[in-house]
């Protein structure tokens, strides 16, 4: 099977792209896959190619804690209601104060967890359950198992069933 | 000092399965875990670091993986004994120094092991010897499934895990694996090598970890990325980059071997000439040479020792392990009688 963007080399990475309920397969060459970011970037191609990977300039030179903190912003007024930590706490220590920091300061928070890991949606592992999130956390974090069993067995139009409910469930919160 | 009984504890990521020529020593798997609204441990009152230290605990003690596994509250314990554990690779650096209440669960032959109120409410940790990263996932995401059903953990349906550095956010998962890397170091192109990792969000730390300084070779590579990619594909991606390394050592050897042959012996037989005859040697020597050791069995050149003994030193001729074999606290000179003694003694009766 030839690749779908080339049309000359051997395609070698196939998959199942769902996009608003539409089921697109793919075929593509290693070439092809590489130049649409869907393959990870080899070492290999890093040690010789230079530094044109897009998650290498994100990463280089965040290899350790302190330098995306430096950065100028401006000041945070608000205070985590459930600890009290400030915004200026977390830019001097680095560290949070509990998990609700994370709500109080999520507009600062979620532009430097893209800077930092170059995306912001958890694929992972989601907990057994939620004992005191509201009804709806509790669905959506339920939805998501599922999502995840799903993608695992590769039942993709179920996965993307799945997927809009919950999006339409993030989008009433 | 209490912990010198440790001392005759096999470690069980040291057994080496021999599939490998030595160059991958462990892996490693940890995953960082808070508890829903209670303030993370540098920012806890002492009441609150009670709260989670002893609902992990009671967590612990209700596990049968757990079952009869000592639970320590580290405050109990010296500097030497912390740095012992820091040394058996148990606890990181900061939960050797930090105050505070801290704690830390063995598991059996030291494979698993949670340190309690570090930077997170909960770091979980597996090893596995050599390149067994799947292996040592597997068995952490039973124990962490198993934790889950005692604890509410913090958590986002967007960010997912919720950690107190936002470094770790995700999956909280960090992957690691130790790798002996000599060749790279002597040829040089181990700069380029750890340049190239950053750039495909991985990092080399060293020996122990974050912060700490590469010894004997020896670097851990890690992946930084937490969040994004999922658990399985985050260890799928640093099992491959570390056989690439490992294919860019294994040339590196090649090449040494072939173009230096009586330089290589000559630096090899002269670093096991130091090890067993040396009466005095500090730990960074020790390492230093070690190192060139492993490299000569791996040439197969005649040497009168093997790779099980050579881990075994790394590990016993280290300062906290030499301090507890011989029970009592020693100044930096003394120990290094004693390690050079020991060093011997292992190597002769080893054969």
């Amino acid at each position: 099977m030839l690749c779908d963007e080339c049309k000359k080399n051997e395609a070698t990475i196939h998959f199942t792209q769902i996009l608003n309920n539409k089921v697109t397969k793919f075929h593509l060459c290693q070439e092809c896959a590489k130049e649409k970011g869907i393959l990870f970037p080899s070492l290999d191609e890093a040690l010789f190619e230079g530094p044109h990977l897009a998650l290498a300039s994100l990463l280089a030179g965040l290899s350790d804690i302190g330098t995306p903190y430096a950065l100028e912003e401006p000041k945070v007024a608000r205070k985590c209601p459930n600890c009290k930590a400030t915004y200026d706490d977390f830019r001097e220590s680095g560290r949070l104060g509990c998990s609700e920091c994370y709500r109080t300061f999520k507009k600062e928070l979620l532009p430097l967890l893209r800077r930092l890991h170059g995306s912001v949606q958890h694929t992972g592992r989601v907990p057994l359950q939620k004992v005191k999130v509201g009804k709806k956390g509790k669905e959506v974090t339920e939805l998501r198992r599922e999502l995840q069993k799903a993608i695992e067995k590769e039942e993709y139009e179920k996965a993307a069933v799945i997927r809009d409910k919950i999006k339409e469930l993030e989008k009433k919160e | 000092m209490q912990l010198q009984n440790m001392l005759k504890q096999k470690i069980g990521w040291l057994e080496s399965k021999g599939n490998s020529p030595g160059i991958t020593i462990s892996s490693r798997v940890r995953l960082a875990r808070n508890l829903n609204r209670i303030p993370f441990p540098q920012k806890a009152s002492r009441e609150e670091q009670e709260e989670s230290f002893e609902k992990i605990k009671d967590a612990c003690e209700q596990i049968a993986y757990f079952k009869g596994a000592p639970i320590l509250n580290l405050q109990e314990f010296d500097r030497i004994d912390r740095q012992f554990l820091l040394e058996r690779h148990l606890i990181s650096y900061e939960h050797s120094q930090g105050d505070g209440l801290r704690g830390l669960v063995i598991g059996d032959k030291e494979l698993l092991s949670l340190m309690i109120n570090e930077e997170d409410h909960l770091r979980l940790q597996g090893i596995q010897p050599e390149l067994e990263l799947q292996q040592a996932w597997d068995i952490l995401q039973q124990i962490d499934e198993e934790m889950n059903k005692k604890l509410d953990y913090a958590f986002s349906s967007e960010i997912g895990y919720l950690t107190a550095c936002p470094t770790n956010t995700g999956t909280g998962m960090r992957a690691s694996v130790l790798m002996h890397l000599p060749a790279l170091v002597m040829n040089e192109e181990i700069n380029k090598v750890l340049q190239a990792l950053n750039k495909i969000g991985m990092v080399a730390r060293g020996l122990y970890g974050e912060g700490t300084k590469v010894m004997g070779d020896l670097f851990q590579i890690s992946n930084q990325v937490t969040l994004g990619p999922n658990e399985e594909g985050i260890i799928d991606n640093l099992g491959r980059v570390v056989k690439q390394v490992i294919n860019y050592e294994i040339k590196g050897r090649k090449a040494l071997f072939k173009e230096s042959k009586e330089k290589v012996m000559d630096v090899v037989y002269r670093a096991y000439g130091v090890l067993v005859n040396a009466r005095k040697i500090s730990f960074a020597e020790t390492m230093e040479f070690l190192s060139k050791v492993r490299l000569g069995i791996y040439f197969d050149l005649e040497l009168d020792t093997k790779l099980d003994i050579l881990n075994e030193l790394t590990i016993l001729t280290q300062p906290a392990h030499l301090q507890e074999s011989v029970g009592k606290e020693l100044a930096p000179s003394k120990r290094d009688f004693i390690r050079a003694e020991m060093i011997r003694e292992k190597l002769k009766s080893g054969k």
